[in-house]
């Protein structure tokens, strides 16, 4: 069937929402690639030994990943009328307990972190009821989900149904909400009214430039070009951030949707999401998702009767960090060496094959539905004024909950740490930390009150970029580290261009002689004159901010940088 | 090369080869995906497909080979039996990662002819770090040292 007007989606819906909450019993897996690497699938092999060997009736469910990496795997179990149960650290020896409880009705304690009566998303539009009545005492001693601060904290509106929903069905993301925004646009709005929206909405590039989306579309919308496409940035390659991958493995359908409603704005016929090139299983998920939207018509030849046609496909990268840069990007769509290319030309006039282009990164394009359904106003009510709506942050390094959760722009970065963190893995005190990647300063500790926000990341000297937060406690060797990000620059530069090609050897030598106890105050001000000429004349923000790791050390750690100079 | 001991199966290969390339049909924008899909096959592209992607495609052997080592994702050369990949993402590496590449076996591993080593910039599973892939599965700590001793003592 196919779908041409939103009543259309009605019938999926409830399709759908019987698999959320099905009258037998739901037990779910989660088998993002945090938790296929703790053994998940084994996991739910095991639950489906269990629930034969024990003559129990029970879905098994893939799901993604909720953003608690730490306590994977995680296993959900949903009975009808029942609160919803979060097991986590549910290895293979758990199967036979969790099984069990489904007939005793008694919750296996010792790992349960979490019950809900009841999901809703947090544009509190659609939920799913769990729990008849109330709870009761079986389940007293299992942590509420509302007062659970882990989630309490967080704004999930782009990752709301990571976790909950079937990533590879798109009846369960149809039932919560999914695909509405799009049937509103394609039947009600006309593009130049969602660009207007997406501009009220103030929402910024979600990749690392922080480029207003609505502007980019609106220059791309006005370009000449007999044909026009809309590129998904999904390279993501930051060396410690999984969250996109992460996100895309739970949740394509939503990306998937941001992608449809950009190339109605910009009147594009054709897409690209361009992955990393090991993120196979979001891949497959991904394809298969653009397969299910094909099949009920929301991709190919007139959608919902709307007149737009439009087709998406899957490139997978070849794995190389600079091809995250939007121009070398294109290059290595085309098929050529991913090299920057110079600008202007901006991609929105000359990109992909020359024509007119909008690169976005997928959580940009992920926020895009919400705007659509709510309006840019109400999307510009959660941050702050540099910076609107929510961001998806990983949070990795010296913490001890590893995890990737949701916030509004604007929390602070301490917060960030102390709530989903869980602060220092043995409760050591935190020496320093760094957004954005390896482009992204090193911050010492006293800046942790920084907000998380496009302008006072960038004030304090490091950049949002596409969302990472590396924490290093006291014991981190803080010029081993910008030695190690040095070296990542020089093993990732591409050689277009003189001074990033020359440069980056030269700051890893420097950084070597200093690190080796051989560096003086002439090493120090030849880094810093470096920094300076490398900003000017790099081709792209690879060189750019190649010595800003080194740059940030000096700047904030003169102590550490003191005792390893050579004693005079 | 390693090639030589592919030599009975080249025909073979070559046919694969052939028919990956016509399912791919275009000009140099579909480059990445044949290659892709040649080193999802074989574990890396031959010296031989190379030439018969550069004859199909109308390209210079040297362009092509360029393209090739551009990119991390491709190996030009065989494999060994086994292929362990360390983690070398700054989380990873913030977790001592690299104090791994120091532990007693690391070097009878970089010595083996059984095995290929490799690190790549994240595995995706900072919840396990420091991480480590030994064909195609992640392992940390104590199951590490485990497969890894098993792997050393085939
Ligand atoms: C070296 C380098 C690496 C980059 N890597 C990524 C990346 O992995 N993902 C991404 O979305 N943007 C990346 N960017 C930013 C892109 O060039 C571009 O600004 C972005 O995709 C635009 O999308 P947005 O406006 O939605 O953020 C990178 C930029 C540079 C200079």
């Amino acid at each position: 069937m196919k779908i041409k007007k939103p009543e259309d989606l009605r019938k999926i819906k409830t399709r759908g929402m019987i698999l959320l909450s099905p009258d037998t019993a739901r037990i779910t897996v989660g088998t993002a690639t945090c938790g296929n690497a703790r053994g998940a699938e084994k996991t739910v092999n095991a639950i489906k030994r269990e629930l034969k060997r024990q003559g129990v009736k029970a879905d098994v469910v893939k799901v993604g990943c909720n953003g608690m990496c730490y306590a994977e795997p995680i296993v959900e179990v949903i009975r009808s009328g029942k609160p919803r149960i979060t097991y986590g650290y549910a290895g293979v020896d758990r199967a036979a307990d969790i099984v069990k409880s489904l007939s005793t009705g008694k919750p296996v304690e010792d790992i349960a972190l979490l019950r809900h009566d009841e999901h809703k998303t947090a544009d509190g539009i659609e939920s799913v009821k769990y729990s008849k009545g109330r709870p009761g005492r079986t389940y007293s001693g299992i942590k509420d989900y509302n007062k659970c601060d882990f989630f309490k904290k967080q704004k999930k509106l782009v990752s709301r149904n990571a976790g909950t929903i079937n990533p590879e069905s798109m009846d369960e993301y149809i039932a919560l909400g999914g695909y509405s925004a799009l049937a509103k646009a394609l039947t009600s709005m006309k593009p130049e009214q969602i660009i207007n929206e997406v501009k009220t909405s103030r929402l910024r590039g979600r990749g690392g430039a922080g480029f207003p989306a609505g502007l980019k579309w609106e220059a791309c919308r006005r370009a000449d070009g007999e044909k026009k496409y809309i590129v998904c940035n999904g390279s993501e390659g930051d060396p410690e951030i999984g969250m996109h991958r992460s996100f895309l493995e739970s949740d394509p359908h939503a990306v998937i949707e941001g992608i449809i409603l950009a190339g109605y704005c910009i009147e594009a016929q054709e897409g690209y999401i361009y992955l990393n090139d090991r993120y196979v299983l979001a891949s497959e998920r991904v394809k298969t998702a653009i397969r299910q939207a094909e099949k009920i018509g929301l991709l190919g030849k007139n959608i919902m009767s709307s007149g737009f046609s439009f087709s998406l496909k899957v490139k997978r990268g070849g794995g190389a960090y600079v091809c995250g840069e939007e121009t070398a990007l294109l290059n290595s769509l085309e098929g050529s060496i991913g090299e920057p290319r110079t600008r202007p030309p901006f991609p929105v006039e000359k990109g992909l094959f020359g024509m007119p282009t909008v690169v976005n990164n997928l959580e940009t394009l992920a926020n895009i539905p919400l705007i659509v359904e709510h309006g840019g106003k109400w999307f510009a009510e959660t941050g702050t004024p540099s910076g609107r709506g929510t961001k998806i942050v990983a949070l990795s390094g010296n913490v001890s909950q590893t995890c990737w959760v949701e916030v509004p722009l604007g929390t602070k970065v301490d917060d960030i740490i102390k709530t989903f963190g869980r602060g220092t893995a043995n409760g050591k005190r935190i020496k320093a930390f760094q957004t954005g990647g390896p482009s992204g300063g090193i911050l010492p500790a006293r800046l942790l009150k920084t907000k998380l926000d496009y302008d006072s990341l960038a004030r304090a000297g490091t950049l949002l970029g596409s969302g990472g937060l590396l924490v290093m406690d006291e014991d981190t060797d803080i010029i081993c580290m910008a030695r190690f990000l040095t070296e990542f620059f020089a093993d990732e530069s591409c050689g277009k261009c003189t001074s990033c090609r020359e440069g980056v050897k030269r700051l890893l030598d420097l950084i070597d002689t200093i690190a080796e106890g051989c560096g003086t105050e002439d090493h120090l001000n030849i880094i810093k004159r470096m920094d300076k000429a490398m900003r000017d004349t790099s081709f792209c923000a690879l060189g750019k901010t190649a010595a800003a790791p080194i740059a940030s050390v000096i700047k904030h750690f003169p102590g550490d940088v003191k005792k390893r100079m050579l004693k005079q | 090369m390693t090639d030589i001991k592919l030599l009975p199966n080249a025909q073979k290969m070559l046919e694969r080869v052939e028919r990956i390339i016509a399912k791919n049909q275009g000009g140099q924008e579909t480059l990445v995906t044949i290659l892709h899909e040649v080193q999802d096959r074989f574990g890396y592209i031959p010296r031989q497909a190379l030439d018969l992607i550069s004859q199909r495609k109308n390209l210079f052997l040297s362009t092509l080979y360029r393209l090739v080592t551009s990119y991390r994702a491709f190996r030009i050369e065989k494999p060994e039996k086994h292929i362990i990949t360390f983690c070398n993402g700054t989380g990873c590496h913030v977790n001592s990662g690299e104090s791994l590449l120091k532990e007693s076996w690391a070097t009878s591993i970089q010595n083996s002819l059984n095995i290929t080593v490799e690190k790549v910039r994240c595995l995706g599973c900072c919840n396990m770090s420091p991480a480590l892939m030994i064909d195609g599965e992640v392992y940390s700590g104590q199951d590490a040292q485990v497969k890894i001793a098993e792997i050393l003592s085939e």
